[in-house]
């Protein structure tokens, strides 16, 4: 019997998510992810009923401050870089990638679907984990739990958002020097999305994750923030979308090419 | 377009990695069949493998699989299957997951692909295993796994690198019956290993790597010969080691030389070795001379590879001469187009 036409790009992108997606739920990333999360999710929501009922902190300010230090400050970071820094990496190193390689899926459909595995369920933990922090800050008060969840679906965006871009970023940079794609990932990271992102004036427009904040509608942070600039959210959501298009079509264009490691000795 | 007719072939095919050349000018034809790949650990046998699998490009030259060059190539690699040497399996899925997603990218439906996987699985005797995690699966049932979703879609050219790794006797005679089906089928089947007994069960066509060329390729039963004329050194640890090589040359052996490489050692250099270890094991006897050890370096073929490669060296000055259809040390009757050889009784 003949070999069977190649599988169209919709299907082919489909198993890569499949087979992606049932490796992390049997794995241990996803626990890691997950109980970073919930650490954070307990930590915040614990601070909320420390400081009282009576106090002058309100919930919004608690669920601001921990959406900004555990999830724009920390989460936002790791999760997507557990998750897509060594979707392809790891895989040449543990030399799983032939079988992948090897079918006629082609290598676009490859990266996309191993891109679109590691942000979704990155963009998945982190909502999820903004949601809990939300209704436990508001727990003691339903009526204003529902009012106040608009900026809080504004802070699940920019997150979902982020996601995207830092894992095209990690992607690209695992698919472009395999044995130290999350070096590059977290160097880039730390240096062009936290220090960039906390410097004062417009240097921080180079900074997806300011941009983010300002999207999310949270409080400039970092070094004189009164000297940081302002972001139109409209401009800030377009550019990470571009540049989440840049660094995935540049895993793209890696991945195509890319002997990954099998042209060594 | 890719051709009806499964086919491998390689036009001086060089591939370097950094200044190492684990290949150089690879020139052969490969039709339907089972071809046995053989040569000593870091020969190039991999490096041959991912070329024709398109995993990695040639530095110089061209490889052809079903007539075009299969580096990312999906109209090729649907075509091709690949038992990588690696010891490498999503260990978190089972075998019926790992094989059925695999036959899944390779086009099938989902409802085929699993019945396609389930019988690929019970062909390598892994039907009762198949709904475990691969990653408490023993060597030989990994090997089997890894076999099992290089068939699952019937390609037309087979690549089974070093598949006999580490499986047990049933394991092999399974592997061997089932390679040997998917040959009968008009599949082109490139069979690497190390040990020429596995090459010999399978097949009489082989290609002999060493140094990253081809040094000989043809019938087994020549490689045999090749390996009989080879002149093997004997190596004797006694007590007396003077006295035996004196006898041993008066029994008038093919003893062509004999050297004292160390004190209380003597070695022989002969074409016969049968004879010299029997009249060896004899004189010894009879004069009754402590034997602590004996040895020959040259029983392993990577001794026969060395001796092919500085043959060749003498004859054409490198290894392959570049043109299709020839090799140095060679019985070119490789290139001539053979039905699938029977196999030779299992190990």
């Amino acid at each position: 019997m003949p070999a069977p036409p190649a599988p169209s790009f919709a299907a082919s992108v489909g198993t890569i998510i499949q087979l992606t997606l049932v490796r992390l739920v049997r794995g241990r990333k996803l626990r890691l992810a997950l109980l970073a999360t919930g650490l954070v999710v307990i930590a915040a929501i614990s601070a909320r009923y420390a400081v009282g009922e009576n106090a002058t902190v309100t919930p919004n300010d608690l669920v601001e401050g921990a959406v900004r230090l555990g999830f724009f400050d920390l989460l936002v970071y790791l999760v997507p870089y557990l998750f897509a820094a060594g979707a392809l990496s790891e895989e040449a190193e543990s030399r799983t990638l032939p079988y992948l390689l090897m079918r006629p899926i082609g290598r676009t459909a490859l990266a996309l679907g191993k891109w679109l595995a590691a942000s979704v369920t990155s963009a998945v933990v982190l909502a999820a984990g903004a949601l809990v922090v939300h209704v436990g800050a508001w727990a003691t008060d339903p009526g204003n739990m529902i009012d106040e969840i608009g900026p809080t679906l504004e802070i699940i965006g920019a997150l979902c958002l982020l996601s995207f871009f830092y894992s095209a970023l990690c992607l690209f940079f695992g698919a472009l020097v395999i044995e130290a794609g999350g070096l590059l990932s977290i160097v880039y990271m730390a240096f062009m999305e936290f220090f960039v992102g906390s410097v004062p004036a417009v240097a921080r427009y180079s900074s997806m994750n300011y941009l983010a904040t300002q999207l999310a509608g949270l409080p400039k942070g970092g070094l004189l923030p009164e000297y940081a600039p302002d972001v139109e959210t409209w401009v800030a959501a377009v550019v990470i979308t571009v540049l989440t298009a840049i660094f995935l079509g540049l895993a793209v264009l890696v991945t195509n090419v890319s002997e990954f490691g099998f042209g060594k000795a | 377009m890719t051709t009806n007719q499964a086919s491998v072939r390689a036009v001086k095919v060089s591939k370097w990695y950094g200044r190492i050349t684990a290949l150089q000018e690879v020139s052969l034809l490969l039709e339907p069949g089972i071809w046995g790949l053989l040569g000593p650990n870091g020969s190039g046998k991999t490096t041959f493998m991912r070329l024709v699998a398109g995993l990695t490009r040639p530095s110089l030259g061209q490889i052809k699989v079903c007539g075009e060059s299969p580096f990312a190539n999906p109209e090729v690699l649907r075509r091709i299957g690949l038992c990588p040497e690696a010891d490498a399996l999503y260990d978190e899925l089972t075998a019926l997951e790992f094989v059925s997603t695999l036959a899944t990218m390779a086009g099938f439906g989902a409802g085929e692909a699993k019945d396609r996987a389930v019988k690929a699985l019970t062909d390598f005797g892994l039907e009762s295993a198949m709904h475990r995690a691969m990653g408490g699966y023993s060597r030989g049932m990994r090997q089997r796994a890894k076999l099992a979703q290089s068939v699952v879609h019937d390609p037309d050219v087979l690549l089974l690198d070093e598949p006999l790794t580490g499986t047990d006797p049933t394991s092999r005679s399974v592997i061997l019956e089932q390679v040997k089906k998917r040959a009968e089928g008009g599949a082109v089947v490139l069979f690497s290993s190390h040990v020429l007994h596995e090459i010999e069960a399978l097949t009489e066509n082989v290609l002999l790597i060493a140094r990253g060329q081809v040094v000989a390729q043809g019938n087994v039963h020549e490689i045999r010969d090749l390996l009989d004329e080879h002149p093997h050194h004997i190596r004797v640890d006694c007590d007396r080691p003077r006295e035996l090589a004196s006898r041993v040359l008066a029994a008038g052996q093919d003893v062509h030389a004999v050297t004292f490489p160390a004190e209380g050692a003597v070695e022989f250099l002969t074409r016969a070795p049968d004879l010299t270890y029997a009249t060896v094991a004899r004189e010894a006897l009879a004069a009754n001379i402590q034997v602590g050890a004996l040895t020959s370096s040259d029983a392993t073929l990577e001794a026969l590879f060395n001796y092919l490669v500085e043959r060749s060296g003498r004859m054409a000055g490198t290894g392959s001469d570049g043109s299709l259809g020839k090799a140095s040390a060679q019985a070119p009757k490789a290139y001539e187009k053979r039905e699938p050889a029977p196999g030779r009784g299992e190990p």
